[in-house]
């Protein structure tokens, strides 16, 4: 049977849990916070670029925006 | 002019800053009423989170120079009631975010002046804690917004329930007047922190009062 590790050790690993814990929380309000802001002053259509934009900012090419087709695209039958 | 992203990256670090600030103060607070009671994690966690609340305070105040809707530059983050939007609120934060690094160096990594001085110095966290509020509901384009002021609200209401529920409490039978006397400063303190922002900041046109640039005041609240 394995020895159980130290308290010291496991206080450790408790407040490195914790800590990783309050600092995903403290991202996920801070993404939250950002939609909320936005919304209040911007137009729906600037929400979505500003959000596209930050992440863009921050991971350059993971997203692009999203494109709207200029023309109707025609759908003809199987011939 | 309207704003950018990164505008509202400052609004939402900033708000998340004094989240974190008011969460390092209640663990301070029950450090210091419960010393025995888990003193690693409630020191680990009061440590880790004042160092957490640095990386966004520095989020907030770098998105706040590299945005180009307030105009807001270098000199304007370290110089305090200098800036030409909201100098007044802008500036309590400046001086609150030094307070706080202030208190940080001297406790972190290892305490730096005798214990009663650095105990007195430390609780200058309180004052910066203050300021911070100030600024936040002054200085904060977000003020009157419902999530923002309920944020605002609990950290307000922890803090003071903190100081008041174990703090005082703790201590009031070594000294009762002292300790009387802390508790109605604090009451008194939030009574008129809440007055002047129901009196200020949540009223319409408080951006101009504020001094916010008459070429930004139609995209400000």
């Amino acid at each position: 049977m394995p020895e159980a590790p130290p308290p010291a050790v496991n206080q450790r690993e408790q407040l490195r849990r914790f800590t990783a814990t309050v600092a995903v929380v403290a991202a996920v309000v801070n993404a939250g916070l950002f939609i909320d802001s936005a919304a209040s002053q911007a137009p729906a259509g600037q929400i979505e670029s500003a959000i596209i934009a930050a992440l863009s900012s921050l991971m350059p090419g993971s997203v692009h925006p999203v494109s709207t087709p200029t023309h109707a695209v025609v759908v003809t039958g199987a011939s | 002019m309207t704003p950018s992203p990164l505008w509202y990256v400052d609004r939402s670090a900033g708000e998340v800053t004094l989240l974190l600030m008011s969460a390092v103060a209640i663990l301070g607070v029950l450090r210091a009423a419960l010393p025995a009671r888990s003193p690693f994690m409630v020191e680990g966690l009061h440590v880790n989170l004042a160092l957490m609340t640095v990386v966004f305070g520095g989020l907030h105040v770098a998105a706040s120079i590299l945005d180009p809707f307030a105009g807001l530059g270098p000199v304007d983050a370290l110089v305090p009631f200098i800036s030409a939007y909201r100098s007044t609120w802008l500036g309590l934060g400046v001086v609150a975010g030094y307070m706080f690094i202030a208190t940080i160096l001297i406790s972190w990594p290892v305490r730096r002046f005798p214990r009663a001085w650095w105990r007195w110095l430390h609780r200058l966290m309180y004052a910066a804690w203050v300021l911070a509020v100030l600024h936040s509901l002054g200085t904060g384009s977000d003020a009157a917004s419902r999530d923002f002021l309920l944020l605002n609200m609990v950290a307000v209401a922890g803090v003071l329930l903190a100081f008041i529920g174990l703090r005082v409490s703790e201590a009031w039978a070594m000294s009762p007047r002292l300790w009387s006397a802390l508790a109605a400063l604090a009451l008194a303190v939030v009574f008129a922190i809440a007055v002047w922002a129901v009196e200020g900041p949540l009223q319409p046109g408080w951006a101009r009062a504020a001094g916010t640039p008459p070429g930004l005041l139609h995209s400000a609240p």
